[in-house]
């Protein structure tokens, strides 16, 4: 048992440590890359080529297959950000500093497509590029959180109270979270009910949300990439004084190390 | 349409076939290739930017540091000469 906490403590150690965190994400992210390189071009031709075309909506619903997953993923990286805010406060975590900081950028771009897409749908499907309905709005809403911790964290030098200030804000945030999955519940609104529940098989035939889960699953994957190449060259440059970044930059050509 | 699925899905078997006869169908999508066609543009900007812009970052980011190592070493070394 005992053996069982120092094996913990020793794994919790190892991700404050930015070089073991910088080593290991290479081989993390070349494997979610891989998962993305996979899923997204088959999901998406999937999707717009071989799904077969919605009742209703006609060919308009496979916009779909960027509106869920970009929605999906805008929501998860929020909460991904509150955890390492939260961490970030308590343990005083480099790493989780880095993570809040690096995942800002990825989850604003997220959420803006999701809102683009949203509308674009909107037009042939309700009649409107926008309503100012519960769904919609708590969207917006969280575009407006990613921007104010990018503000945050760029317009506060200090690293320190820069990753504080922004932890705090992502933690508080979390409430629109919550307020944009009941929002299909608790308002009227001409938003349809989630695509995906653990409790129930979705309404859609399975040649419909096999490319989309597939999708969702491609996003995530390219997320998770596109987090750890931020998150590396934010490490590189808070430890650019350290002996083994250094050594890294050295060893390293410009060009060859794309 | 019309010939599409019914929302509570009661067929056993998983079909995957082509929705489209021809590509000209493929890109009208039905008179609202305008629509998903903006999408999915919209859509490749947001992938293309979180692949790009960290890469072009490491790129910057490695030269400067680079060359601020020799500085620092240039400088280091000149007065023992």
């Amino acid at each position: 048992m005992s053996n069982l906490i120092v094996g913990f403590k020793r794994w919790f150690h190892q991700w404050g440590s930015p070089r073991w965190f910088y080593e290991r994400s290479w081989i993390w992210s070349k494997w979610l890359g891989l998962i993305a390189l996979l899923c997204l071009p088959v999901g998406i031709v999937w999707g717009l080529v071989f799904a077969p075309e919605d009742y209703q909506q006609g060919n308009s619903f496979r916009i779909i297959y960027l509106h869920v997953p970009a929605a999906v993923l805008a929501q998860s990286c929020y909460m991904i950000m509150a955890a390492a805010g939260l961490v970030s406060l308590v343990w005083k975590m480099k790493v989780a500093d880095v993570i809040l900081k690096c995942a800002a950028p990825i989850g604003a771009s997220f959420c803006f497509l999701a809102l683009f897409t949203g509308a674009v749908w909107g037009k042939p499907t309700w009649g409107t590029w926008w309503v100012w309905d519960a769904r919609l709005t708590s969207m917006l809403i969280l575009l407006f959180l990613y921007f104010g911790i990018i503000a945050l964290e760029a317009a506060i030098q200090d690293k320190i109270t820069a990753a504080r200030a922004a932890a705090l804000l992502a933690i508080v945030g979390v409430i629109n979270i919550v307020i944009i999955k009941k929002s299909v519940e608790w308002w009227n609104t001409l938003h349809q009910p989630a695509t995906f529940k653990l409790t129930e098989k979705p309404a859609m035939p399975a040649e419909m949300w096999m490319p989309l889960l597939i999708v969702v699953i491609g996003t995530y994957a390219y997320f998770g990439y596109s987090l750890f190449l931020r998150s590396r060259n934010e490490i590189l440059l808070r430890e650019r004084r350290t002996l083994w970044v250094r050594e890294i930059v050295q060893s390293t050509h410009a060009r060859s190390s794309l | 349409m019309g010939s599409g699925n019914s929302p509570v899905d009661t067929r056993k078997e998983f079909i995957i076939k082509m929705a489209f006869s021809s590509l000209q169908d493929f890109l009208a999508m039905g008179g609202h290739g305008i629509y998903v066609w903006l999408a999915y543009a919209a859509g490749l900007i947001v992938f293309s930017y979180n692949l790009v812009s960290p890469t072009l970052a490491k790129r910057y980011l490695f030269r400067r540091l680079q060359q601020q190592i020799r500085r620092e070493q240039s400088t280091s070394q000149t007065p023992k000469t």
